[in-house]
């Protein structure tokens, strides 16, 4: 008799064996019955029907990482404060006090990133 | 709902407000960072007097996920001296490498947090966002000078393995959850006494030992260490040398002597044979160095080593002090390397393009600046073990425990190693008093400001606990009697 939770452990492996196996097995009969027909024009990036130009790795600014890493945090905020306002009625007075500490913590972080100059656009 | 308890983690929110309070007056300042300091300084030593204070009975927050006992205060005052002491070596350090900025200290405080944290957490969860808060933090600080090829190098070989090591030990968390239901220390503890799970729980124990065995840099999983202690800035190698290698034992010592409590014959044989691996393999490498800074970095894996001797008479009954003896060597471990890196800080800020912490460099140094000479003397003293320093203390009891738990080879293998130790030790006082130096370049002002001061503290910390240890050893004596209560 086999262990419960190690009976346990060994269908979940089952699981993640099959489960790969069918992927494979699913790619490779793709791969037997498609039609293939090789032209270089396919590897081509499609963008709107336009050739291109160059290639696309060109270096560009670092302020729109900057900017997408800000837009990233500040937007999480705002799910994290829509649940928030739809039961704070239930939640009580400690929910609206954590959200003001959440809300000036991320302040903090609002006056640094603008008083370092990212959010100034040159 | 009711409003939460927050008096357990005061000490915590006190760091918290003071990193915050550090990020807003930053970008105010011009060059002169005395405000931030000041600030950092005040909020560190803030919540050691807090931890101190509150840590008369036995406080519990969040569902019993923090608990703040004595045993947290112990470290919490530990790691606060810790991080004390490497925010006054720094400024000097970081004019004279051309980045002297704020975020530097608010990136110590978050560590310090999470290192907090890590020594009151009772629950997986806590305890993992707690790593995850001093392992980042560590990464960037790792990376600081980022202008700088080696320093970049170093943070990125700290982030990538660093990552690695955690998912272990996330891997070995949710194999204990799978089994037990729960991520609190005590259930699993209750949940796993007596069960026939033997193979899981050591494939699990194995695990976290893997994920925190990183952290506190013991071998196998000690790569890293030279590397990034080597390019990361020197006042960073201190705080990592001393800060996350506390906070990774403090989580280590509860959570085996909690989580793992009916795996200890397992876990007890697997640390001998760590703790000879660690051992051996920083004492081999300690000796071929020739860069100070690495072989302090080889020398901290072989102390992680003798440390590791404690847990192996740990896990062989709680009655031989096993627990408060480790408690203390990192007490006197962290004083003492501290020091010994102070030292290094302070020559590399007098020549920032000359010194490159060769054995080289250091030859007249004893002419030179007689001060730093005597007092990186009396730090290698304690590092070595002798008599009358922190080191010797440490290791006295710690051996002690080990012969205590009728491991008697091991405490033998680890003298040896510790004489061995005195070969790379003071193969460096060699060079200061008796070698004639090739280039002789001067100091150019003496052992001065916040770091003269954070050397003292560091040798009166190595002399106090090297003659009078009693008041250290009956706080760890105390903490260590229950986890829970």
């Amino acid at each position: 008799m086999v262990n419960p939770t190690v009976d346990l452990f060994i269908q979940f492996f089952l699981m993640v064996v099959l489960a790969a196996g069918l992927f494979i097995a699913m790619l490779w009969i793709v791969h037997r019955l498609m039609p293939t027909s090789r032209n270089p024009n396919k590897g081509i990036p499609y963008e709107c029907g336009v050739v291109p130009s160059t290639d696309a790795r060109v270096p560009y600014n670092v302020h729109y990482y900057l900017v997408a890493v800000l837009f990233v945090l500040f937007d999480l905020e705002a799910v994290f404060m829509y649940p928030w306002a739809v039961a704070l009625r239930t939640l009580g007075k400690v929910a609206f006090v954590d959200m003001i500490v959440f809300v000036v913590i991320l302040l903090v972080g609002f006056i640094y990133v603008w008083r370092k100059g990212v959010l100034s656009w040159e | 709902m009711e409003w939460p308890d927050i008096i357990p983690i005061l000490p915590e929110i006190i760091v918290a407000v003071a990193a915050l309070l550090v990020l807003l007056v930053e970008p105010f300042l011009k060059a002169d960072k005395t405000a931030v300091i000041s600030i950092a300084l005040v909020g560190v030593l803030a919540s050691a007097v807090a931890a101190f204070a509150l840590g008369g009975e036995v406080r519990s927050a969040f569902s019993g996920m923090i608990v703040l006992n004595t045993y947290a205060v112990f470290f919490k005052v530990l790691f606060a001296a810790a991080a004390f002491i490497t925010i006054l070596m720094s400024p000097r350090y970081l004019e004279t490498g051309g980045r002297h900025l704020g975020e530097y200290y608010a990136l110590v405080l978050f560590a310090l947090i999470g290192m907090d944290i890590l020594a009151a957490a009772r629950d997986f969860v806590a305890f993992y966002v707690a790593l995850e808060l001093m392992a980042i933090s560590s990464y960037l600080l790792a990376g600081f000078y980022r202008y700088r090829i080696k320093s970049n190098e170093s943070a990125l070989k700290y982030f990538v393995t660093g990552t690695f090591a955690s998912a272990f030990t996330l891997f070995g968390i949710s194999i204990i959850y799978g089994l037990t239901g729960t991520t609190n220390y005590e259930h699993i503890n209750f949940a796993l006494a007596g069960t026939g799970n033997g193979t899981i729980v050591a494939f699990a124990t194995a695990m976290v030992v893997a994920g925190l065995g990183f952290k506190v840099s013991m071998a196998p999983f000690h790569m890293w260490t030279p590397d990034v202690y080597h390019g990361a800035p020197t006042t960073i190698a201190a705080f990592f040398s001393v800060g996350p290698k506390a906070a990774g034992f403090s989580a280590i010592l509860i959570i085996f002597a909690t989580v793992f409590e009916s795996s200890a014959a397992f876990w007890s044989t697997l640390f001998i044979v760590l703790s000879v691996i660690t051992m051996f393999v920083g004492s081999v490498m300690a000796i071929a160095q020739t860069n100070m800074k690495r072989m302090l970095a080889y020398s901290s894996i072989v102390h992680v080593g003798y440390l590791l001797t404690g847990l192996a008479a740990l896990g062989r009954g709680a009655t031989n002090l096993a627990g408060e003896s480790i408690m203390l060597y990192l007490a006197a471990y962290t004083v003492m390397n501290l020091g010994a890196f102070g030292i290094l800080t302070y020559l590399k800020s007098q020549r920032p393009d000359e010194f490159d912490y060769s054995l080289k460099s250091f030859a007249g140094l004893g002419r030179r600046s007689p001060w730093a000479a005597v007092l990186l003397t009396l730090f290698l003293f304690s590092l070595t073990g002798i008599p009358g320093t922190a080191g010797f203390i440490g290791k006295f009891y710690l051996f002690t425990a080990v012969v205590r738990a009728d491991l008697v080879w091991l405490a033998v293998v680890a003298v040896i190693f510790s004489a061995i130790s005195a070969y790379y030790y003071l193969r460096l006082m060699v060079y200061m008093f008796f070698k004639e130096p090739e280039v002789d370049f001067q100091t150019v002002e003496p052992i001065q400001g916040t770091l003269a001061a954070a050397i003292a503290l560091s040798a009166v910390g190595v002399l106090y606990i090297g003659l009078l240890p009693s008041w250290v050893w009956d706080n760890a004596l105390r903490a260590f009697s229950n986890f829970f209560g």
